[in-house]
């Protein structure tokens, strides 16, 4: 049994005890309040997720982990903005194509894409570049974001509820669902990584990709980020087919 | 938070449990608004509870000066 949760039931056994005790024993009502008091306090204990790995040290392992595929990047020099799919096996991958930005992949490339061996680098029927696991890929699956969610409470579940990456979440969707526009309110982590902000945008607005990705069910890219260390704004833009 | 029912006796010198429970009431949503701390459950009982009793008690007191008798 965890600290926490010992803690917690010895508060509230010996709360319960002395509120008894001091109610019906002693007729003393500071007593039996105080009693109450020690209760509340080990229930609260025992409800509150304990920490086991301390904020900071996350934070540090997510930005050691964005600078190697910094590091990849910038010996590859790509900067081209990534495609977000979410493959037959469930994990999501994140393209970074070698062409520019204007040229865009058909449906039925992404589906080649699929069915192929994963490589890191990618040569397929006139489609070429980086795959790669984007950061958010596990956090996706742990926040249990399924296809056909409502984009915006996806976010919000995944970004605020789940993970603390954000105060609050915004969206809304254009185009028939092939547009999203979202605002993240105060992201709580940033990057100073050049060529992985430019392809796979910043941390927070990583996650939210891969969540788009899996929402919608079709490859999904961020055409345009606006990134303050009080908000992000964000343009995603689906790709390929339905 | 156990401080409370001895700072509230001696200054106040009341012996009445409805006031130590709505104090512990207030000063816990207070709290949980500041700290903002992540909880295993999705409903929070433990406020839950205390607002429960925090209601139980008032109605006592309005009764009591309405003159009306509760059961």
């Amino acid at each position: 049994m965890e600290r926490n949760t010992l803690v917690g039931i010895d508060f509230l056994l010996m709360g319960s005890i002395i509120s008894a005790l001091g109610f019906f024993l002693a007729d003393s009502i500071p007593i039996a309040s105080f009693g109450f008091a020690l209760a509340v306090i080990g229930a609260l204990i025992l409800l509150i997720v304990p920490e086991p790995v301390p904020q900071d040290a996350l934070k540090a392992l997510l930005k050691d982990a964005v600078r190697n595929v910094e590091i990849i990047l910038e010996e590859s020099g790509l900067r081209n903005r990534a495609y977000f799919m979410k493959m037959e096996d469930g994990e999501i991958r994140a393209l970074i194509p070698l062409t520019g930005n204007d040229s865009k992949p058909a449906a039925t490339q992404f589906a080649e894409l699929d069915k192929a061996p994963r490589r890191f680098i990618v040569n397929l029927k006139g489609m070429r570049g980086l795959l790669v696991i984007p950061p958010g890929n596990e956090m996706v699956r742990l926040a249990k974001v399924e296809k056909g969610d409502d984009l915006e409470e996806a976010l919000r579940s995944t970004l605020v509820e789940y993970s603390d990456l954000a105060r609050g979440v915004l969206a809304i969707e254009e185009n028939g669902g092939k547009i999203a526009k979202v605002q993240i309110t105060k992201p709580q982590l940033g990057s100073d990584s050049p060529y992985f902000n430019d392809a796979l945008g910043t941390p927070v607005s990583c996650v939210a990709g891969c969540v788009a990705a899996v929402v919608r069910g079709t490859p999904v890219r961020i055409v345009e980020e606006r990134y303050d260390p009080s908000f992000i704004r964000l343009t995603l833009e689906g790709a390929g087919g339905s | 938070m156990a401080m409370i029912p001895f700072t509230v006796f001696t200054f106040l010198n009341t012996n009445d449990l409805g006031i130590f429970v709505s104090a512990y009431t207030i000063e816990y949503f207070a709290l949980r608004l500041i700290m903002n701390p992540k909880l295993r459950l999705r409903v929070d009982v433990l406020g839950l509870i205390l607002l429960v009793l925090f209601v139980y008690f008032v109605a006592l007191r309005v009764a009591n000066i309405l003159g009306v008798a509760l059961p």
